[in-house]
């Protein structure tokens, strides 16, 4: 029993002497099978035990197993630490020279209009405002008469107007027309229905044009986006609040707001809307948008009770909301599509 | 609106610091668009007396005049002008002073004579147009002498932009009126007195209004004797100042009420004129020659005076020459009437004629004003001219308006504006504004004057009520009624969804005007001639590079390449907006189109990749996201091969979905095509989908399908297959013929048939994988190979296709 015992624990103490010494896989292979095969010496003392007194065969068998389990955990170490060598080997001859550029994929982008289109809508979307889109080609009825901007009123002198067919098909000067033709259609769907008009709100982007010659900040098409909400008891507070959130949500939390009289034709009273911010002109007064209630001859000819329902409208320019916060001095640049203006904004 | 402040003074005590005043009239709605200081530009202008004045002794056109500068002594100075005089005050710049436009003075010798300084002409200062002698002051305070210029004739001038629902605040009057409301200075009445004079007006002049319903009052006053002259120079300078040239006497007192009180009158030559005045509409081809020396053509609807045969003036917009004020005129009569604004505009927009007149009475004058105004006038013109009135004003009145009234709770007034104010707070504003205000019951009755024709209701009252007391006391809440239910529109969803998948494939978004020129379409017809309907026109161009609504983004599109190609070496664009398509109805259609143009080197050279130019296959790998993306399902678009004139044949396809009709073209550009754009010698390609279509199709995410449980077998095939064949309907063969197992079919290689090589001359070589499943077990290779057979067998049958390698 001491002789195999001592065999044992002599070839435990050899192979993993031995084993420290390996430094390639094929040794360590040739290690494996010269202790752990099947013909291997470990492997051969253990086929000895059945020689042992039987009483003593559950002590040498521990002795026997542990010192397998032993030379199997070295060996499992032993083969990580080399891989891990030869791996490191490896890597070393092929570094990558991680200052060399990128596979760039091709970058693409959005237009910088539809990227302030799409802040606007979002917001207003937030909101619970509509998108809606109306014809570019648009009735002289819907772009001025509904509008409470009658043929030979001077007002005409604020829109000066391209004519598709003289006098009554004109390509729309602001995307005002939807907020007649909104209104006209919910009130009259609701009519047949014999239910009360519906609230309104909607937001309207769209192209607008102008017989208007081009210069750093007027172009002969833009876009426009137009914001119309109609409710029993919307106020000129709402009006407020609703554009000083709008620009927060553009132009950063510290803006500070305005709105100063103005004229529009079909809303009553009328405003426009300036923004003041550090960031932007040096904090000077610009005027982003013009807005009012909407006129109650407006609502009455689209078929809302000016006695019932008040409403809110706003207009605005998306290029010029771009210029502010880009710091964009010519709008020529807008439709022009040199690319390299174009490839400076990220979607 | 040009308002000297000088001026507007003497209206309203004005006590504010100018930056405030203009802070508040622009919040109040009177935008000051510029704030001219005229003494800002006068540095070392003094007024000056001339104390001594002779020939210069070298030279026959200038004197030498002496001056004196009060504190700053006397000085010597050589000048051209010819008007001088002793006992005359004129401006005088010293040496190192400068005049408007930054020029500096200096002292020079003039032919031997030291001048120190420079005496200066009225256009010299910005003072009046005058350049033919030197301004010389007229009145002004005893002491001016030595006192700089700015001290005695300095004044601020208001620009305004005055919104053309207001024709009050095209004058001085209605101005300081504002500036009543809004900063409580107090207002001085305008106070006129009847003419009286040696006969009555009415013995010398008749007036018959015939149109009434064009002319609601009309006055005549007559003036005799007078003596036509220049202005004196307060006048010249006051019309100067306010944007208007100064002609003589009498046409200057006219347009100096105009200014004031913003009534619009015009003086006769009373001995050319007949001693009766017709207000009348024109007979349709009379004839006018204008105060400009224009003959004017008149038609129906015109207004005009005439005398008991011809029209001498068209109302409200231009004398007549026949009538005109002259040196020689000795007697005037002065018209202050009221036409309706409508037919003043008519009349002017279809002459092409605007004048201050015009400007004024278009936007609707208040009748009431006119007798005040003659009154006005008359005393000035007996002062300037000389001249004697007749007593009473000549005064038909036929359109006398009902007051508009208004009852207005101060409820109204927060109902609209979104906060509370007091009934008597309302009261004041209004009565601020003239407006007459009387408790009636729980209520005000308003009482609209008649200089505010754009007062016609409460929301009108409450934006007057805003504005005076500030727009900076509402407070900002959020409506509070629940928001409609939210609808969106499909269409839009879709666009947006179809910008990003763009974007993601690396093309820009460009935006592109709608209108192009009437040849653009041509240059590059893009669909079949049968399809290119003749683009709508525009009647009033901006330009003949814009005159057109264009029915295809492309040929936008391809200029943008061009343009950009000079500065790089490709361009992989997309425009999403819409074509305008006729026929007018009276609206035409306008549908949204997607363009994608993509020309040159899209994947530049790299040290690790390969430059590559765009080919047919980008564009139909870019297309084919789009439509899986919107639609969400296994593509169904097919691709048949179309000749189009824009493209060379067989070079391009047109893009079908299920039966429907096209839905798109895409191909390369015809060479020929890319000249006439200067894209000589580089491949174009370019897409257009109609949009509409695509979005129609779209869908919202849909429901997801369970994983495969069982693996898939996967067999290449290479099939021997005649040129003609297209590569989509063998797929398609495949697709029908591979049974319930096949699912999927992808082309990995293509090569062509030629001598020498495996495959022969006018056949190519089609290698797929096929992909085989079934959802319920694993396939076996017998099943699998007989599905394989059976795709072999359809294909030769159709198509005559052989396996490779058999």
């Amino acid at each position: 029993m001491h002789d195999w015992r001592r065999t044992v624990d002599g070839l435990r103490e050899q192979g993993l002497r031995e084993l420290s010494a390996i430094s390639d896989p094929q040794a360590l292979e040739r290690w494996r099978v010269g202790y752990l095969g099947r013909r291997g010496a470990l492997t051969d003392a253990l086929r000895g035990l059945s020689r042992l007194p039987a009483e003593e065969r559950p002590a040498a068998g521990q002795a026997a197993n542990d010192a397998k389990r032993a030379l199997e955990a070295a060996l499992a170490e032993r083969e990580g630490a080399l891989r891990e060598q030869a791996l490191s080997r490896d890597l070393e001859e092929e570094r990558l020279d991680v200052t060399m550029p990128g596979r760039p994929p091709a970058r693409g982008g959005l237009h910088p209009t539809t990227l302030i289109l799409r802040q606007i809508t979002a917001f207003f979307g937030g909101l619970g405002y509509q998108v809606v889109e109306g014809p570019e080609v648009e009735l002289e009825k819907y772009n001025f008469e509904m509008l409470n901007i009658p043929r030979d009123h001077p007002a005409r002198d604020m829109f000066d107007t391209m004519y598709v067919r003289p006098p009554e098909v004109v390509l729309r000067t602001h995307t005002s027309p939807m907020q007649a033709r909104v209104m006209e259609a919910r009130s009259e769907e609701a009519r047949a229905q014999h239910l009360p008009a519906p609230p309104v709100r909607v937001v309207v982007p769209g192209r607008c044009y102008r017989y208007e010659a081009q210069d750093a900040t007027h172009e002969w098409m833009f876009y426009q986006v137009e914001g119309l909400a109609v409710d029993v008891g919307l106020t000129m507070a709402d009006l407020k609040g609703t554009l000083a959130a709008f620009a927060r949500h553009m132009f950063g939390s510290d803006v500070k707001t305005r709105f100063r009289c103005d004229y529009f034709p079909f809303v009553e009273p009328g405003v426009d809307f300036s923004i003041s911010t550090p960031s932007v002109r040096g904090g000077a007064w610009l005027e982003i948008l013009g807005a009012g209630m909407v006129h109650p001859r407006v609502l009455r000819m689209a078929g809302y009770d000016p006695d019932a329902y008040n409403g809110f409208a706003f207009g605005m320019g998306p290029e010029r909301i771009a210029m502010l916060k880009y710091g964009i001095s010519d709008i020529r640049g807008f439709y022009s599509n040199d690319l390299r203006f174009l490839e400076q904004f990220a979607s | 609106m040009k308002v000297p402040l000088r001026w507007l003074c003497e209206w309203v005590d004005l006590t504010l610091p100018v930056d405030e005043l203009v802070h508040r009239l622009n919040l109040s709605g009177t935008e000051v668009e510029d704030v001219i200081r005229l003494e800002a530009e006068w540095e070392g202008v003094y007024v000056a007396e001339v104390v001594g004045l002779e020939r210069h002794p070298q030279a026959d056109t200038l004197f030498v005049a002496r001056l004196d500068v009060g504190s700053h002594g006397l000085a010597t100075v050589v000048t051209g002008a010819a008007n001088l005089h002793v006992g005359a005050r004129v401006p005088l710049v010293q040496p190192g002073g400068r005049l408007p436009g930054g020029r500096q003075i200096g002292a020079e010798a003039l032919r031997g004579v030291l001048s120190e300084g420079m005496l200066c002409s009225g256009d010299e200062l910005g003072l009046s147009p005058d350049r033919s002698g030197i301004y010389l002051l007229d009145g002004g305070p005893a002491d001016a002498v030595g006192r700089p210029l700015g001290n005695v004739l300095g004044d601020t001038i208001l620009d305004l932009y005055v919104t053309p629902n207001r024709p009050d605040c095209l004058s001085v009057y209605g101005v300081a009126r504002e500036v009543h409301a809004i900063t409580g200075a107090p207002l001085r009445r305008v106070q006129t007195s009847s003419p009286r004079g040696p006969r009555a007006a009415s013995e010398l002049l008749g007036v018959e209004i015939i149109d009434r319903e064009l002319c609601a009052r009309f006055t005549g006053a007559h003036v005799a004797g007078v003596t036509v002259a220049p202005s004196p120079g307060w006048l010249q300078r006051r019309l100067h100042l306010a944007g208007v040239r100064p002609i003589n006497n009498v046409v200057d007192a006219t347009n100096y009420t105009m200014l004031e009180l913003g009534q619009p009158q015009h003086a006769f030559d009373a001995d050319r004129l007949g001693s009766t005045i017709v207000v009348r509409r024109a007979v349709a081809g009379e004839r006018l020659v204008t105060l400009d020396g224009e003959e004017r053509v008149l038609d129906g609807d015109m207004l005009v005076i005439a005398d008991a045969l011809n029209p001498v003036s068209i109302a409200g917009v231009m004398g007549g020459a026949s009538t005109e004020v002259s040196d020689s005129t000795r007697n005037v009569v002065l018209e202050t009437a009221n036409f309706e604004s409508v037919a003043i505009r008519r009349t002017s927009t279809r002459l092409r004629l605007g004048s201050e007149a015009s400007r004024r009475f278009e936007r609707g004058i208040d009748p009431g004003l006119a007798k005040v105004a003659a009154e006005a006038t008359v005393e000035l013109l007996v002062r300037l001219t000389g001249g004697s009135a007749a007593t009473g004003i000549v005064d038909v009145y036929p359109g006398r308006p009902e007051p508009r009234q208004i009852l207005l709770h101060e409820d109204d007034v927060a109902a609209l504006l979104g906060r509370a104010y007091a009934r008597s707070q309302v009261a004041a504003v209004l009565s601020s504004l003239d407006f007459d205000v009387e408790p009636r019951g729980e209520r005000l009755l308003v009482t609209v004057p008649g200089h505010r024709p754009d007062v016609e209701g409460r929301a009108d009252l409450a934006e007057e009520v805003g504005r005076i007391t500030g727009y900076d006391a509402i407070p900002e809440t959020l409506p509070t009624g629940a928001p409609p239910e939210p609808k969106a529109d499909p269409e839009l969803v879709a666009a947006e969804r179809a910008r990003d998948v763009l974007v993601g494939c690396g093309l820009r978004e460009v935006i592109t005007y709608s209108l192009v020129g009437s040849d653009s379409e041509q240059r590059l017809r893009f669909l079949d001639d049968a399809e290119v309907p003749d683009p709508i026109q525009v009647a009033n161009p901006i330009s003949g590079e814009h005159s057109v609504l264009r029915t295809t983004l492309v040929p936008s599109l391809v200029e943008v390449a061009r343009s950009n190609l000079r500065h790089r070496d490709g361009v992989a664009i997309f425009e999403l907006s819409r074509a305008y398509l006729p026929p007018l109805q009276p609206l035409p259609a306008e549908p949204p189109r997607l363009g994608i143009v993509l020309v040159g080197r899209i994947t530049p050279a790299a040290w690790n990749v390969p430059a590559r130019d765009a080919d047919f296959y980008d564009l139909k790998g870019i297309q084919g996201i789009i439509e899986a993306e919107l639609a969400r399902v296994r593509r169904t678009a097919r691709f048949v091969p179309a000749s189009v004139r824009a493209y060379p044949p067989r070079r391009c396809a047109r893009v079908l979905i299920d039966s429907a009709p096209a839905v798109g073209i895409l191909g390369q550009i015809h060479p020929l095509a890319a000249e006439r754009f200067d894209l000589r010698g580089r491949d174009v390609y370019a897409a257009e989908l109609w949009f509409d279509v695509l979005a129609h199709r779209a869908r919202n995410q849909r429901q997801i399908s369970p994983l495969p449980r069982f693996p898939a077998a996967e067999r290449d095939l290479a099939l021997v297959i005649d040129q003609s064949a297209l590569a989509e309907d063998v797929a398609a063969e495949i697709l029908s013929s591979g049974g319930d197992l096949i699912e999927g079919v992808s082309l990995f290689d293509v090569f062509e048939g030629r001598e020498g090589r495996p495959v022969p001359t006018g056949k190519r070589n089609l290698a797929y994988t096929l992909r085989f499943r079934a959802h319920d077990r694993t396939l076996t290779d017998v099943e699998v190979d007989a599905a394989v057979a059976h795709i072999v067998d359809a294909t030769a049958a159709r198509f005559g296709a052989t396996v490779r390698g058999k």
